[in-house]
């Protein structure tokens, strides 16, 4: 990296920047009661005020009313969604409406269409910066525009240029998706909000060497990322209309909608269709649908499409049926990594010990095992792995009471220590990790445990109130092992348990494609997991023309597994080829995120893109209508489209305050702030080295949101209620002496 | 008969009155009788360099001397809610009190931490550590959290002290969600 290639004093600063626009996009995003965070610095008193400054107070324009309608197809395990936003413009000025909104993580967006009356100006993927380009253009120009980007897998934002007052716009965007199947059941979610989001500071720590190379656009994307919050006073705004049709050849059972009631309907036999019960809903919650197909394994696993002359395919790979596997036939080896640095200290490491109890009282006699833990140093209890003998099984129990937590987080010797880099598929050999991630090296450590992985799996458990949950999830996916969180104690045992149930049966390993005759197949995603009870593995291929079947081995409990897949009577579907190249830019993209940035990389993952017109990181969708609207002596006023608030979220606990405004406005302030930052530290950053920066930022993610101890003394009630006992006593003592004197 | 029934009564009530009384005051006994065993505790950390425990089979000891208006209190090293009845204590998680970065410390607001009450923007608090160094805290600001969640200042080389304890100070039932916050920079 030509980190330090310029000024060095701008590499310091920059750095500095990020750091704190990291650290107080963190701390704010939690979204917590009022705090002490980086943005109200304690002398910022009335920053309430300074930030309805910088908006003027009182004058709001009305933003353009917006609705949502939904239509989703469903056939088999593939799903296409028509998402139409209107937009309207009940203003007497000319605007610009700019809308976030969620969409499912692995949906590939390949359709916009802009409608004005009766015109229909069809997007066309551009190159992100591109495209960006193209629309500021045709907006400068007065022309309608539309413009649909993402920032994140799941978080889309379009832009719509010169509403004119009182006009119509309808923005059409349609996306495919697969559906997602767990335990044969067939589950269906269209998010409809996005909540305030947390940011975990090291997926912005990531982003690190692009902004230092001096790309510093990813820098005022996160002032976009999210549209203001309605004051619940204002009334829930967009609505939307949902419907879902469902079609196959298998009739299915037990359709539910989760939190939305819903009408379902099957009109002579035909495609299940379901709509919203009471017509079109606040979009502040997800919308959910679940059913089951009506045979228990499904048949419905295999599709192809043709598309320009290529072949693609997906196919569902269910675990094979029948009683849970046993694992006793091959040899089990668990080797448990415990973070003992100081970030773990409290009661992050007693939920870690706790789990690991857990662990150890569920070994079998014939498992082997080890601990190893790692702080500033990395320490085993045994040399190798040894059986789970009594013996050893209580000189753990030892070591891990005496556990102590202090000192840095220097994972990599850990887990050098704990993949050996073998491949020998007689042994399932799995590596448990406990940790809270507090760590900056990211990718080099998914580089070590990509390199050294052989045939263990590495499954990471993420303990405390904020681990890292971002280095898990990935250090998990590049173990192909699973991520589980375990948020306090009391859930330390279920979690573990449910974990433990997974880790005892995996059905197969070491999942592979191959095809049966002459030819090709390049399947996606490439770091396949192992195949769990109830949970299938989805496949996206592509496959050269006179393939006729292939084949799927994997590693079974009593020995190898194959299934063969016929393609030639596969179902056709649509839309496959653009699942596919979602899964293999994905794939691309996990590399490029992690600091294995080529242009090589680069460049494949935008033609990929453009060639199958998805809206990616690289490439956006644009629509221009040539036809000026806006006259050139009238202004532009640029509206953020109001968002609700996520369903049972509080504002004032979410933003602490009345700031009207929301979002927006703090990461204005966010940016002002860093600004001032970027001028005032000039001075105490310069004489930190760029490396402890970093590591300071690191250590500080680890603890960002501590729990007070409850600091009350019953002390005022018990000497309350004393009281109130002596006294009625003495009172009831008076009354009697004076009935006596009386009588 | 009636009369030994009703006398029983009075003692009983009596007793029941009293037992609650010595109970309310236990705790502010036990808050301060423990600070004096802390006391000589802390002398024989500070010669000795090394952590002494004020009473052997105590699963406390003092890290740092805390002192705000001129009341001074030990701060304990995090004992997982117990240590509070016997001082303030280091909210685990945070920097070690004296330290670069920012500490927190904890207490409850009925006993060492009532002088809280008191203290305005512009108060200064010291603390002692263990070495004998000393560190001047100059109070910024003072806050309600409605939640017991403190986010911490982002790292930018500053070094506060974060002071919590419950709120309101004089409710009489302890199960609060408030807490009260003091945020103090170094200025010495």
């Amino acid at each position: 990296m030509k980190l330090l290639s310029d000024n060095p004093t701008q590499f310091v600063l920059r750095l500095g920047l990020f750091v704190y626009l990291a650290i107080t996009l963190t701390t704010f995003e939690a979204g917590a009661a009022p705090s002490f965070s980086g943005i109200v610095t304690p002398r910022d008193k009335g920053y309430e005020g300074l930030l309805f400054q910088t908006e003027e107070p009182g004058k709001y324009l009305p933003a353009p009313l917006l609705g949502t309608d939904v239509n989703i197809d469903v056939s088999g395990i593939i799903s296409r969604v028509r998402v139409r936003h209107f937009y309207k413009n009940p203003t007497e000025h000319w605007v610009e409406g700019i809308y976030v909104f969620p969409l499912a993580d692995k949906s590939a967006v390949d359709t916009l269409t802009m409608r004005i009356g009766k015109r229909i100006i069809k997007g066309v993927i551009e190159e992100k910066a591109q495209a960006r380009r193209i629309y500021n253009e045709a907006r400068e120009k007065g022309q309608r525009a539309a413009l649909l980007e993402t920032q994140r897998p799941n978080i889309f934002r379009t832009s719509v240029a010169n509403i004119g007052p009182s006009d119509g716009i309808i923005i059409e965007i349609a996306y495919q998706e697969t559906i997602a199947v767990k335990n044969g059941q067939f589950r269906l979610r269209f998010p409809m909000v996005v909540g305030p989001r947390y940011t975990p500071t090291s997926a912005l720590l990531a982003q690190l060497a692009s902004v230092l190379s001096g790309d510093e656009k990813t820098l005022p994307e996160t002032e976009n990322l999210s549209s203001p919050i309605l004051q619940p006073e204002q009334g829930p705004l967009n609505p939307v209309n949902l419907t879902v049709r469902i079609e196959g050849k298998l009739p299915i059972r037990d359709v539910k909608s989760h939190h939305h009631p819903v009408v379902i309907s099957n009109p002579g036999g035909g495609p299940i269709s379901v709509k919203l019960q009471d017509g079109p809903v606040p979009a502040d919650r997800d919308f959910e649908l679940t059913w089951f197909p009506d045979i228990p394994r499904a048949a419905v696993s295999i599709y192809t499409e043709d598309w320009k002359g290529e072949r693609y395919g997906l196919v569902m790979v269910t675990p094979p049926a029948g009683k849970s596997p046993q694992v006793s036939n091959r040899n089990r080896e668990i080797i448990f990594i415990i973070d003992t640095s100081g970030s773990m200290a409290g009661k992050s490491l007693n939920q870690a010990k706790a789990s690991l109890r857990y662990a150890l009282e569920n070994l079998g006699h014939q498992d082997r095992f080890n601990v190893i833990q790692f702080n500033s140093q990395t320490s085993s209890l045994f040399g190798a792995a040894v059986p789970a003998n009594k013996r050893n099984l209580s000189a753990a129990r030892i070591y891990i009471d005496d556990l102590d937590a202090q000192g840095g987080t220097e994972m990599r010797s850990a887990i050098r220590f704990a993949l050996d880099g073998q491949d020998d598929r007689s042994r399932l050999r799995q590596v448990i990790f406990i940790t809270d991630g507090g760590v900056s090296n990211e990718a080099e450590l998914f580089q070590e445990i990509a390199a050294r992985l052989g045939d263990t799996r590495f499954f990471t458990i993420g303990i405390g109130s904020a681990p890292n949950q971002h280095f898990m999830r990935w250090a998990a996916k590049y173990g192909r092992g699973t991520f589980t969180f375990i948020g306090d104690l009391d859930q330390a045992e279920s979690r573990m348990k449910e974990l433990w149930e997974k880790l005892s049966r995996p059905v197969l390993t070491h999942l592979s494609i191959q095809p049966r005759s002459e030819g090709f197949i390049e399947a996606y995603p490439k770091m396949i997991p192992d195949l769990f009870v109830g949970e299938p593995v989805v496949f996206a291929f592509r496959f050269s023309d006179g393939l006729k079947a292939f084949k799927v081995r994997g590693q079974g409990p009593n020995g190898l597994w194959s299934e063969d897949f016929n393609l030639e009577n596969a179902s056709t579907g649509k839309g496959i080829s653009k699942l596919w190249a979602r899964e293999k830019i994905d794939n691309l993209g996990s590399s490029v995120y992690w600091g294995v940035f080529t242009d090589e990389v680069h460049k494949e993952a935008t033609d990929v893109a453009l060639k199958h017109e998805l809206v990616t990181r690289y490439t956006s969708l644009v629509g221009v209508d040539e036809t000026p609207a806006r006259g050139a002596g009238e202004d532009l006023v640029s509206k953020n489209m109001p968002a609700n608030l996520p369903f049972g979220w509080e504002y004032e606990k979410v933003f602490g305050g009345n700031n009207g405004n929301g979002m927006p406005l703090m990461h204005k302030t966010l940016l002002r702030e860093a600004r001032n930052f970027y001028q005032t530290a000039n001075a105490s950053i310069k004489q930190v080295a760029p490396a402890a920066m970093v590591q300071g930022a690191s250590a500080s993610t680890a603890t960002k949101i501590l729990t007070l101890p409850q600091t009350a003394t019953p002390s005022h009630l018990y000497l309350l209620i004393g009281l109130l006992f002596v006294f009625s006593a003495i009172l009831l003592a008076l009354m009697r002496v004076r009935l006596r004197a009386c009588r | 008969m009636s009369r030994w029934v009703l006398i029983s009564c009075y003692v009983v009530l009596l007793g029941i009155g009293l037992a609650f009384i010595a109970h309310g005051l236990l705790i502010p006994a036990k808050a301060t009788l423990a600070q004096y065993l802390l006391e000589s505790a802390w002398q024989k950390t500070r010669k000795a360099k090394k952590t002494a425990k004020p009473w052997p089979w105590a699963d406390i000891w003092p890290i740092a001397r805390l002192t705000i208006d001129g009341k001074s209190t030990l701060v304990l090293a995090d004992g997982g809610g117990e240590s509070l009845a016997f001082g303030p204590s280091h909210v685990s998680g945070s920097a070690r009190p004296g330290t670069k970065g920012t500490s927190v410390i904890s207490a409850h607001r009925d006993t060492h931490f009532q002088v809280l009450k008191r203290v305005k923007p512009g108060s200064v608090v010291t603390l002692e550590r263990a070495d004998g160094v000393t560190r001047g805290y100059e109070v910024r600001e003072t806050r309600v959290l409605s939640k017991p969640k403190l986010l911490l200042p982002p790292e930018d080389g500053r070094d506060r002290l974060i002071l919590v304890t419950c709120w309101p100070f004089d409710a009489v039932v302890p199960d609060t969600q408030k807490r009260f916050s003091v945020l103090g920079e170094r200025i010495r």
